[in-house]
Order: structure tokens, then sequence, then C-alpha cells
């Protein structure tokens, strides 16, 4: 007899979309500490998408979120549409992740117009003590291992025998994690944006940044438009940074208020912001002119970009969770010759890094099961998935994965950056994927059409 | 009384079963019904497949968007040729819809102005409506994405421009979307119950005298009441076998065919939703057989009393038309009318809704009441002699 798990007709929504789903949700009740008998008890938020079939197969689809941070029940909202043949045969289940949404949320904003990585080292060591008063919950219980024996009593209080998960960037290090727990649960795991249980998160972000600005760079040169527009793109970044070594005062009009701002930009400030441009093709399509705009002595919309960006991350995130995770399953194999290696000459540096180093010190750190970051080993179908110029979870993460999986599959979306399931032809294979099981008959050819969109040559948008 | 009772129904049952027009009515029009509703779903089906596939787009003039036909390309249309003359394919149905770029085109485009495509459509064209409205819905994300990021290249956030978020709080359920798939249900069962008996009121009564075997019936010793009642009887039985397979054809179209495959909503009926609608027609059901039995014994022949009560199939239809352009609340006033009332509960049932018990049984008792007093008028009109005369 497991626990209870009564759901209710609910709405799902995401901050800041439109969109909103029907759903059924419910709350289950599982222990913060795990170990201990009488401990205090957290609420789970769970939804069920329900299928439009009548006769669902009994295998639902479990819909792991990224971040680490997210909310299941709140970006599935956004990207459900490239689940729409998954759902007409089977139910979607979103537990929001312990931490985030609505079950028990580890939330400390930094502000409206900052963010933790953001803040001057001075002011991260009373952040800290801050956000570490606040919490209504322990972080040591806050890990992934924790996380994924509570997804295993959802699905076991739900009444699944076995069930197909679908991963995104933090979340496929989740589905791989449940793989290793609970082998003979799996029926097949779709995984986009991966992240090898054998990598540490955050030591190589500056190097796979890095790679997919190069990546934008070359196509912006091999594209005559592009070229014509931007003839030297390639100094454009280590100008613009060179620059910014001393920080500029910028006035500009606030990108939503419309009121007139100042803003010190510094490299840091544009940092971030091109990093978070790299995400999707629709905004590296912007990135040249930005650049070349910058180092042409405007600096004023690079500016107005790190505003727009800055506010928006935090809204979706629970940043006291995603540190809990990262402090305890990564910071520990931070190896600083190691970081500094990979952070050698990029444009985004160790800022990342060094903002862990002054954070995860004083931060609770919880357990991690001996044998968690050893390679999978299974016999589960695997399709992976990358972006080829994605800027935090790069192909080859993929391929690690691939190599030590006895069947998976790789496809590698041409030019898309972080998360694909929504591009091209790529959720129709991985319906089918899921739909069937295995790999055979899934023709990939149709991923050699998806292209990136064209490079905005002037304000006025791409060539018409 | 009970013999001449049983008697006179077993002859109308027996003779009409001889009779393929009865029979016909009885057994074959009720699968009408749930055949419509079929046919209805696989055609919706059939369109929103074709949303899967790609749109086959004819474009004049894509060498001066070269940017816009990528975009198209990248999301699922199939961009191909246009033919000579655009107006005149689309007037005469060759194409759906084609895509003008002008030579203008570039220059609007690249000085931040609206730059103009031209789609050629014929709007009168129902079938070419989806290609028509995928067309414009993928432009107009073209349109969307380029402005968006017009404004954030410029410094403003993209967002300022939606002012409003509508977030659509659907309370609508599976059973309910289903059941705008199934709004002419109500009225499709209603009418199975009007052509159910028809024939056998018809025959039975103006057929009997045109047939002059009224007269040596009415010799026989058999009180008036008893006869009519009989015949009344019998009416109603094969409007109830007619309601019957209605409903059985409904209940294996929703409960067995896999809708959802075509029209992405579930839906089900289950077997106490079919006992409710039953028992919401049973007081029509009488209303419905001495309606017909009193029409049909006003009239002379046959064909006349045909012609009168085919008319009457014309009055559930009604509200079911009003109902249509005029959504209405259920209310007490309106479920007092006979026929409304039904269609408003059936409806209700097949939407899985609560129905209200109050609104129900005053309903069923006026329906009940109207239905006995047009089978007592029947009666009245027996016990002239001028029934034979007529």
């Amino acid at each position: 007899m497991g626990p209870r798990l009564e759901l209710t007709p609910c709405q799902l929504t995401s901050p800041g979309s439109p969109v909103s789903l029907a759903a059924e949700c419910g709350k289950l009740t599982v222990p913060e500490d795990r170990g201990a008998a009488n401990g205090r008890n957290i609420d789970l938020r769970v939804a069920v998408v329900r299928a439009v079939s009548r006769a669902p197969w009994p295998d639902p689809l479990f819909f792991l979120t990224g971040g680490p941070g997210q909310a299941a029940t709140e970006s599935f909202v956004t990207i459900q549409a490239a689940f729409r043949r998954v759902r007409r045969d089977r139910d979607i289940v979103l537990v929001d992740q312990r931490g985030t949404g609505g079950s028990n949320p580890l939330r400390c904003p930094a502000g409206d117009e900052s963010d933790v990585w953001l803040l001057d080292d001075e002011d991260i060591e009373p952040w800290v003590e801050r956000c570490l008063d606040s919490l209504e919950g322990d972080p040591r219980f806050y890990t992934t291992s924790i996380a994924m024996r509570d997804l295993d009593d959802v699905r076991r209080a739900l009444g699944h025998e076995r069930i197909n998960l679908y991963g995104v960037s933090y979340g496929t290090r989740a589905a791989l994690t449940y793989l290793r727990l609970y082998p003979d649960r799996v029926r097949s795991i779709v995984l986009d944006g991966v992240v090898p249980p054998t990598e540490t998160l955050g030591i190589d972000v500056a190097r796979d940044a890095e790679r997919a600005l190069d990546l934008m760079m070359g196509r912006c040169s091999a594209d005559p438009s592009c070229a014509k527009a931007f003839p030297e793109i390639g100094k454009a970044v280590d100008d613009v940074m060179a620059r910014l070594d001393t920080p500029v005062p910028i006035s500009l009009r606030h990108p939503r208020t419309g009121e007139i701002v100042s803003v010190e930009l510094d490299r840091r400030m544009a940092a971030y912001a091109i990093r978070l441009l790299s995400y999707s093709q629709e905004t590296v399509a912007t990135i040249p002119l930005l650049l070349t705009s910058a180092r042409e002595n405007d600096l004023a919309p690079l500016a107005a970009q790190f505003l727009m960006t800055v506010g928006g991350v935090s809204e979706t995130m629970s940043d006291a969770m995603g540190i809990s995770i990262v402090c305890t399953e990564d910071y520990p194999f931070f190896e600083d010759d190691l970081i500094a290696e990979r952070s050698r000459d990029t444009y985004l540096g160790a800022i990342q890094t060094d903002a862990l180093k002054l954070v995860c010190p004083s931060w609770p750190r919880g357990e991690v099961p001996q044998g968690f970051r050893a390679p999978v080993k299974s016999s589960v179908p695997v399709l992976l998935l990358s972006g080829e110029a994605d800027p935090v979870t790069p192909p080859e993460n993929a391929e690690i994965v691939h190599s030590q999986l006895d069947r998976s599959l790789h496809i590698v979306a041409p030019g898309q950056g972080h998360v694909v399931i929504h591009r091209g032809c790529i959720s129709s294979l991985a319906s089918n994927f899921i739909e069937k099981g295995t790999f055979d008959g899934i023709d990939t050819s149709c991923v050699d059409r998806i292209a990136p969109r064209a490079f905005f040559t002037s304000f006025a948008g791409p060539l018409p | 009384m009970k013999r001449g009772f049983t008697v006179v129904f077993d002859k109308e049952v027996v003779d009409n079963l001889r009779d393929r027009r009865t029979l016909a009515a009885a057994l074959l029009y009720p699968f009408l019904g749930p055949a419509m509703i079929l046919l209805v779903v696989f055609a919706v089906g059939q369109l929103s497949r074709e949303a899967d596939e790609p749109l086959k787009l004819p474009v004049e003039g894509g060498h001066n968007a070269p940017d816009l036909i990528e975009f198209l390309e990248q999301n699922n249309v199939e961009v191909k040729p246009a033919p000579a003359d655009p107006e005149e394919a689309v007037r005469t149905g060759k194409e759906d819809v084609v895509l003008i770029v002008p030579e203008t085109y570039g220059d609007a485009f690249t000085q931040g102005q609206p730059a103009a495509v031209h789609l050629v459509v014929d709007s009168s064209r129902n079938e070419a409506l989806s290609a028509i409205e995928r067309a414009r819905t993928v432009l107009a994300a073209y349109s969307g994405q380029i402005g968006r990021l017009r404004l954030a290249v410029r410094g403003v956030d993209p967002r300022v421009v939606d002012t409003v978020a509508v977030e659509l709080v659907d309370v609508s359920t599976p059973q309910s979307r289903g059941a705008r798939i199934l709004a002419m249900a109500p009225y499709l069962i209603l009418v199975s119950l009007f052509v159910g008996g028809m024939y056998l009121a018809i025959d039975s009564t103006a057929g009997e005298r045109e047939r002059l075997s009224l007269e040596p019936l009415l010799i026989n010793p058999v009180s008036r009441t008893e006869l009519v009642l009989g015949k009344a009887a019998a009416v109603f039985l094969f409007t109830l076998v007619a309601l019957l397979e209605t409903l059985a054809g409904f209940a294996i179209i929703l409960n067995f065919v896999p809708l959802e495959q075509y029209i992405g909503v579930r839906m089900s009926l289950p077997i106490e939703a079919l006992f409710l609608i039953l028992l919401v027609s049973l007081p029509l059901m009488l209303l419905v057989v001495g309606l017909q039995m009193l029409v049909a014994s006003y009239t002379k022949s046959f064909k006349e009393a045909q012609n009168y009560i085919s008319l009457m199939l014309l009055v559930p239809a009604l509200p079911a038309l009003i109902m249509a352009v005029v959504p209405f609340q259920q209310s007490l006033w309106l479920s007092l009318v006979p026929t409304v009332g039904q269609q408003v509960f059936i409806n209700q049932i097949l939407r899985a809704e609560t129905v209200s018990l109050l609104h129900l049984s005053v309903s069923s008792a006026i329906t009940l009441v109207a239905g006995a007093l047009l089978l007592r008028l029947v009666i009245r009109q027996y016990e002239r002699e001028a029934i034979l005369l007529r």
C-alpha cells in the first residue's frame, strides 16, 4: 500500500506565457529526510495531463525539466505542442521536483535587476546568509537522487508498472539517475540537451559557450550577406570584452519600463547577455548585429539585452534549489586547474565557477550515493537529442552517454541551440520512438532539413 | 377490456411487421442519426490530419523574399511554383491559395516599413478555408518573429507589446468538448422517436379507413377505448424500438469507435446515461403517439396523413434550430415545453452534467398530461360515427 495521491482537475500555467493546459493535479506527501522516521514532511505537486485516447497505454511519459530549479508543471506548458502526439496515447506526468514550483520551493530572489551570479564578490556571503535563514527546508535533502526516489513514489502512487522518461538539460541527469536507481521501471528515455553523469555541471560552461559563439561566427563568415555586413565579426567579441574591462557608464531607456536608467556595463554583464542570447537560433540571429554595434561604440543595445534577460530567468527558477544541487553534486569536483584550463581564452571566463566557489563552502551539502557519477549501464533504449550550437550541453555530451549505453541513438539538429524537441521533425521522430519503444524503422534523414534562422544584417532584420 | 386491448395490439403489431414501409421506418431510420454523427466526426478528423501534412503553397515572386521562403520551408510549408494566372487558378479551384511577393517587398522590408505580400484566396470556397488559415498563420508567425527581434535589437523588450496576457481558464471537460460535436444528437434522438411509429400510426387509422377495413373492425365487440389504446400501444412499441436502436447506435459509436483518433477528444456514453435518456424520452413518446394518431384520425387517406405527420418532424427541429443560433440556459419555463425540455435534458446528459430533478419531473409530468389528453381526444374521435365518414 503506497501513499495516497488524489487528483482533481486543474489548469496549468507558466509565468509570462498566455497558454494554459487542463490537467489533473494532486499532492503527494513525502518525508523531507528519507532517513528520518518522524521528520518534517513536504508536499510534491503532481500533475497528470491525460491522454486523449480512451484506452491509453499503461506506461505514461514522465517529464523532467531543467535548471536545476525549474518547475515541471510550469515549463511543460510552454513546450506542450511538441508532445501532442505522445499525448494521444499516453498520460504525461509532471512532478515538480522537490524545491521547485509547488513542491516546497527554495527561492532567494537576488532582486529584479540582478542574479546571484552577478552579485559582487563581497555581496555574495551576506546573500548566502540571508538566503539560508529564509529557507523553509534543509538544502541537504534536495538532491537529484532523493528527488528520483520521490519520482518513483509518484509512479507507485499512480499505479504504473513502467514509465517512459523525457529529460531536458539538467532533467537528463535526473532521468539517468532514475534509470540507475530503478532500471526495471523504465521502458524508454528521450534526453534533450544531455548532461552526462560523469561530467561536472558548471565546469565547462565557459568552454561550451565559447564553442557556440565560435560556431555562430563561423556561420556568419561563411554566409555572404552576414560576412558583408559584419566583415570583422571574428574580432567583435574580443574587442567588446576588452573595452568593457573598465566598466562603461551608459544611460538608456529601460527595455520594459521605458524609463531612463543608468548602467555600468562591464564584461560580466555583457558575457551574461551574449550567453543567454546563444540559447536559441532566433536570438542567435541578432548576436552579430549587437556585437558589431557595441564594437562601433553603441553599447546601449547590448546593455538593454542584459536588462531584458536578467529579470526573466529568476522568474522561473528556484535558485536556492539549483544551488543545493550544484553545491552537492558538482562543486566537490571543481578542480581549480581544470577550471582555469577550460575557461582560458573564453569570453565568459570563470564568472560562474568563481561565484560558486564563494557560495558552496557555506552551503549545507547533502550526500551523494556511491556510483552516482559512474557511467550508466543499461539496455533501455535511449534517444539522445542535441543542438549543434548548444551553448550549455553540446553534442559531445550526448556522445559520451551514447558510448556508455547499449542501445542509443544520437540526433544532432543542425545550427540549433539548447532544447530541440520542438524543432522541425524532431518531435515526430521522438513520438515515433516513444510509441514503438525501439529505433527500428526510424528514418532520421528529415533532420538534415532543419536550418537556423538567417542573421540580422541590419536593424530591419535579415536580408528580405 | 384486457382481451380486446391485447387482440388489437397483437393484430397491429403482426400486420405491420409484414409491411415493409413500417418496418423500414422503424428498423432502418434510427441508425441514420448515429451514422450522420460518425460522418461529421470523420470529416472533422480529415481536416485536422491535413494540418499535420505540409501545406503546399504556390508562391509567385519568391525570389523577392528568400528569407521568408526559408522560414516557410522550416515551418511545414512546401513551397511550389505558382500557376501562370494565380487569380484564375484560385477562382476555378485549381489552387486553394497562392502567395504573391511583389517587387516592392524587399525595399519596404529593409526600410522597416510593412512589406506587403498578396495572398490570393477565394473565401467562398469552404474546402480552401483550412489552407487559407494555415497560410495566414505561418505568415503572421514570420511577421511576429521578425517584429519581436526588431524590437529586441533596438533595446525594447518585445513583451511590452503584449499588453494584456489573456490566460484562458478552460473549464470544459473532455466530455463537454465532445458534446459540441454531439450537438445534433438530441435532435436526432427525438426525430427517431417521431419516425419510429409514424407509418404504423398512419396505417392503423387513415390507412384502415382508406382500405375500408376500419368499419368491420369497429363492429367487433371491443370498446373504442380498448381499440384506440391497443393501436396506441402498438405504435408506442415501434417508437420504443426505434429509440432503443438509436441509443444503441450512439452507445456503440461513443464507446467503441476510436473517435479520439479523429477529433482529439475522448467521449463515452455510460449505461446510466443511456437509461436516463430513455427515461427522459418515455413521456414524450406518449405525446408523439397521441399527436400522430390524432392527426391520422382526422385525415381521409394514407397520403394526406403522411403529409401532415411528416410536417410534424419539424416540431423537434425547431428548438434545436433556435438553440444552435441563440444558446439559452436551461430554465424552468423552457423545460415545461415538451420536446424543448427533453432536448435540453438529453444535451445535459450527453455533456455529463447534472440534470435538475425538479425540472425533469415537472417537464415529464406536463408532457405526460399532454400525451394523455391527446389520446383522450383520439378516443373521443373514435367514439363518433363520423370517424368512418371522413
